[in-house]
């Protein structure tokens, strides 16, 4: 799975991880996580990272060749 | 990453508790140790860490605690089978398989949330392993057949529960309250540990049930599986109180203490030994292992009343767990629990003692066992060769032997002529 999270956190006042993370209240190593690809977060962190970058969850997450497999 | 947030000041508290208490030699202060490094999982396994664990987190917890607990059941799986093929017991480590198994069974029944369910699988479950156990143990022989009967009829319980949950959940209760007076468990009998649980799960049985009667069961949702946690953790909780407390404290009990006055009423005649059961025979018929009825002398040791011995193929006394601190061949052992196994030579030389005080050994000043140190590789137990000289001990003070210093706590080896053994 591709993650934009990266790239909305700039566009969206250049957040940082932290300040992310105490958003949505989850750890800044979760955002890390996140942002490394290591990490598949739940429908409801995806819902809630979409809301508080103002975006939608297909946005923020993109589907790869590999994970249709 | 050390998260600092609450928990992580909490389980420096308790902690630090646990040090206070290893320095002032209080062996339970193990259980505040692993308590502190297990708070936070065990907080939010039961959703009582609220924010101070994220989701990530949440995951790795399952999958670390899922390999912990395959890692933890192989280990009890090789030092029971290494037991049993020294001719030991392995109770211990057969108990912590089982609780372990039972327990991760009826966690995951009840976290699905379907109560009645619940109730009726573990009231079969328990059933059908009577009956298997009855069997395994007995044969077909009357009482096996007689247990494994009851073992069948209680898990006909469960299938009476899916019609009527709160009449089964009542006569469950009564089942376990039963138990619980039969085997005077409320005294904190050290044979607590296996029964106890026995008995939680017949009231988590009975709770369950009871619970899914109630007519708003089914729009309960997410309240009820906060309370299943809540029975759960506190379940988890008492058993934990009564299992530590009767291993640290149940064989210091006085109602429950046999002096070496004592004779047990009920006992038979086994080759001169007056015993009570658990009873294990070798394969030719002769006594294996049995627990002492009243003060008998095997091998020219007088034992207390209590003790579980275990015997060679020859009838001569191979080890033994005594019912209360004894002295043996002029050692004071520890008694009181399983954990301390007093082994003899053939020619009934003591061989293993766990000191229950300091004592100067052959002119060494050995020290009595202590829990702590042992867990820093500082304490075992004291050891003899078959003609009586000191093999091992750790000296309970500073001291020079042969010309060498050491310092309280180290340990020393000697050969059969008393000769210190230097390690290269």
């Amino acid at each position: 799975m591709k993650t934009n999270l990266r790239k909305f956190r700039f566009e969206r006042g250049e957040l940082s991880q932290q300040q992310l993370a105490d958003m949505v209240s989850v750890s800044r190593q979760t955002i890390v996580a996140i942002e490394k690809g290591n990490y598949s977060p739940s429908v409801k962190l995806a819902l809630l990272l979409a809301k508080k970058l103002e975006t939608k969850v297909e946005e923020l997450f993109e589907l790869e060749e590999k994970d249709h497999d | 990453m050390i998260k600092r947030d609450k928990i992580f000041y909490a389980a420096c508290g308790v902690f630090l508790v646990g040090v206070i208490l290893a320095v002032m030699e209080y062996e339970f202060a193990l259980l505040f140790i692993v308590g502190a490094y297990l708070l936070r999982p065990s907080l939010h396994v039961f959703d009582l860490a609220g924010k101070q664990v994220d989701e990530r987190q949440v995951q790795i917890y399952s999958r670390s605690g899922n390999i912990a607990f395959i890692a933890v059941m192989i280990t009890a799986v090789g030092l029971a089978l290494l037991r049993v093929a020294n001719g030991e017991t392995a109770d211990e480590f057969y108990t912590l398989i089982g609780i372990g198994i039972a327990a991760r069974a009826v966690v995951g029944l009840l976290m699905i949330g379907e109560l009645r369910r619940t109730g009726v699988v573990i009231v079969v479950a328990v059933g059908v392993v009577i009956t298997l156990f009855a069997l395994a143990s007995a044969g077909f022989s009357t009482p096996g057949l007689l247990i494994g009967f009851l073992g069948l009829l209680f898990a006909s319980l469960g299938f009476v529960a899916r019609r009527f949950p709160r009449a089964i959940a009542a006569v469950l209760t009564v089942i376990a309250l039963a138990i619980v007076f039969s085997f005077k468990l409320y005294q904190f009998r050290p044979v607590g540990s296996a029964m106890t649980f026995a008995v939680l799960v017949i009231l988590l049985a009975a709770v369950s049930l009871f619970l899914s009667s109630r007519p708003e069961d089914s729009e309960a949702g997410a309240e009820l599986s906060k309370s299943v946690r809540a029975i759960v953790l506190a379940a988890i909780g008492l058993f934990l109180i009564v299992l530590f407390t009767s291993i640290e404290i149940g064989s210091e009990s006085e109602d429950n203490k046999q002096t070496v006055d004592q004779v047990s009423k009920e006992y038979t005649e086994i080759e001169g030994i007056a015993a009570v059961g658990p009873f294990d025979y070798y394969r030719d018929g002769k006594l294996q292992s049995c627990t002492l009825a009243r003060l008998d002398t095997l091998s020219g040791q007088p034992l207390p009343a209590g003790t579980v011995v275990h015997l060679t193929r020859d009838g001569a006394l191979d080890w033994c767990f005594l019912q209360q601190d004894t002295e043996i061949q002029g050692h004071l052992c520890r008694g009181e629990s399983h954990g301390f196994m007093t082994g003899f030579h053939p020619n009934g030389q003591l061989k293993t003692a766990w000191l229950a005080r300091d004592e100067v050994i052959q002119g060494i000043p050995c020290a009595k066992f202590r829990f702590m140190s042992s867990l820093f590789g500082g304490g075992d137990a004291t050891r003899f060769y078959d003609n009586g000289q000191l093999s091992f001990c750790t000296l309970s003070e500073d001291a020079t032997i042969e010309g060498q210093k050491f310092e309280k706590g180290d340990p020393v080896r000697f050969d059969e002529n008393g000769t210190l053994i230097v390690k290269e």
